[in-house]
């Protein structure tokens, strides 16, 4: 079990994460926030990398940063920036991943070639990974955090550059390794954990917003989402969530705290949820478009 | 009836009891910095110390006879200008070239690639791992400059004192190793592997401006002396490596800009 007790993290006097206060038992744990809401300084200080300012994380009771090399061995971690050696075939930088695991070198051979043939590597796993496209770098990245058959694995947006069958078969995978394990996956891409979370964790202004299911994040906007004819004028309250085509014409769905005239209540969706909870940074997002 | 039982509380003398035995029965042994070398070269071993640092080898090797190449014709004419003392200066600023570009280079190659916070998080961190490089090319450098003193001597014809060429090298290898590693102990690990080149630069740069006064005192400094602060800095390479070794660090190389 983790555990982060009142963690913040400032760096000189910016603060980026404050008081956040998290219990991860087996499970996805989906980390959904905007790009700069902290989640990337969340997950490296849950690695090591960073250490709190305030607050402390233990696993399994006892402090990460006195467990050490311990807790990193039972550690899978893919970074947003996932690096390789270029002139390294898949086998053999995960080979060297396994040495300084301290893996068995025979186990550690079986284990290379069973997750490679998870990843669908097995056959360039001969091949050196110069020559390999985004998505394929980022399989050979997720086979190497797995490699330690890891109690804890955290994955930084690990769904970029796949396409969207590779991306299905991913979510596929975590969803099966999470029965036994904690897998914390940070995105921005709602899609990638709306199916297989346990539980949504998002940050808001430094602070912990919610660590819900997703279905009670939904319930939290029902009777806010609407959909309205393209026609319709938006006021300054209402929040225009996307659109879309229809039979009955163009459709704009958005979130309102009144129920709109012309306007049918639909069921939220996570994303939805997702948007009006930060309709914020996406009001600041559409202005900085419109400039 | 039982209930009454578990709300009894322990006396402080039981509780000393149960800690006592518990730490009995655990036998808890504290990490040391040899258990820590020992387990690496046992569990994991000295080849996988130099995985994905070929390239750099290659190119040092490269730069260290270009290096050699220009330089060595030029000594023949400082000794028949009896500038013997600038000899001993370049030694003594070299020597250290070596390992700084062995251990810069491998740093610098871990960032550019991205792997550098990945291995930070292995069982066998990248931290730990540069410390038994430290090691290692503190070895290789040692090596190297053996074998170049004995090609100097061997080229003015045994006229210079191998002794000092030998100890001048070995102390300014250990120096430049230790100041490297007590600016690492103030520097941020992101900030590191260039500020602590550039201050070491900045320094070399000052030694050049005053090179006659710093030539004549390795010409003239007892041998001796040399010899026991060599032991002396080789001695506090190892107790910083350990300390190095035992000092909490972050290992993150980027922020986020929130």
């Amino acid at each position: 079990m983790l555990t982060l007790n009142h963690v913040s993290k400032k760096f000189q006097s910016n603060l980026v994460l404050e008081d956040i206060s998290l219990t991860f038992e087996n499970g996805v744990y989906g980390l959904l926030s905007p790009n700069g809401a902290g989640k990337t300084t969340l997950l490296k200080m849950i690695t090591t990398l960073l250490f709190p300012t305030s607050g402390e994380i233990l696993w399994n009771g006892q402090a990460i940063k006195e467990l050490g090399a311990d807790y990193r061995g039972i550690l899978g971690y893919l970074p947003q920036d996932f690096g390789y050696y270029g002139n390294y075939t898949p086998t053999r930088f995960l080979l060297y991943i396994a040495a300084l695991q301290k893996m068995n070198k025979k186990e550690a051979k079986e284990k290379i070639d069973e997750l490679l043939e998870l990843v669908a590597l097995s056959n360039v796993k001969h091949k050196k990974m110069r020559r390999f496209s985004g998505g394929m770098i980022q399989r050979v990245g997720i086979a190497q955090a797995m490699l330690n058959n890891p109690r804890l694995l955290i994955l930084d947006e690990p769904t970029a550059g796949l396409d969207p069958k590779e991306r299905v078969r991913f979510r596929n995978l975590i969803h099966r390794l999470a029965q036994d394990r904690i897998v914390i996956l940070s995105t921005h891409i709602v899609s990638d954990v709306e199916t297989i979370a346990k539980q949504i964790i998002m940050i808001k202004n430094h602070h912990l917003y919610c660590c819900e299911t997703p279905s009670q994040i939904t319930r939290s906007v029902q009777g806010y989402i609407f959909e309205v004819p393209a026609t319709y004028q938006l006021t300054p309250e209402q929040l225009l969530l996307s659109e879309r085509e229809s039979e009955e014409g163009h459709l704009l769905r958005i979130a309102s705290p009144f129920v709109p005239t012309e306007g049918v209540e639909v069921r939220p969706s996570l994303e939805d949820a997702f948007l009006y909870i930060y309709r914020d940074e996406v009001n600041t997002d559409a202005a900085s478009y419109s400039l | 009836m039982n209930r009454e039982r578990k709300n009894v509380p322990f006396t402080q003398e039981e509780k000393e009891n149960s800690i006592a035995f518990i730490l009995n029965e655990v036998n808890l042994q504290p990490v040391t910095f040899r258990k820590f070398l020992r387990s690496y070269f046992h569990e994991v071993g000295f080849r996988y110390l130099f995985w994905g640092m070929e390239d750099i080898l290659f190119i040092v090797g490269l730069l260290l006879i270009g290096v050699g190449t220009l330089y060595f014709p030029d000594l023949n004419l400082l000794f028949k200008n009896g500038q013997t003392d600038e000899i001993y200066f370049t030694v003594f600023m070299a020597s250290p070239l070596c390992y700084a570009l062995l251990y810069f280079l491998g740093i610098w190659k871990e960032r550019l690639l991205g792997t550098f916070e990945l291995k930070m998080t292995l069982r066998v961190s990248l931290k730990e791992l540069l410390i038994l490089r430290m090691l290692a090319f503190s070895g290789i450098s040692l090596v190297v400059s053996v074998g170049s003193n004995v090609f100097i001597w061997q080229l003015m014809s045994h006229e210079l004192s191998l002794m000092r060429l030998f100890s001048l090298s070995f102390s300014s290898l250990f120096l430049f190793a230790n100041m490297q590693l007590l600016l690492e102990y103030k520097i941020p690990m992101r900030c590191s592997h260039w500020l602590t080149p550039s201050i070491w630069g900045a320094v070399g740069v000052l030694f050049i401006w005053t090179q006659d006064w710093i030539a004549q005192f390795l010409l003239y400094v007892p041998l001796s002396i040399v010899i026991m602060i060599v032991f002396g800095l080789l001695l506090l390479f190892i107790y910083l490596l350990r300390h190095n070794y035992f000092m909490e660090k972050e290992g993150t190389i980027t922020y986020a800009n929130a």
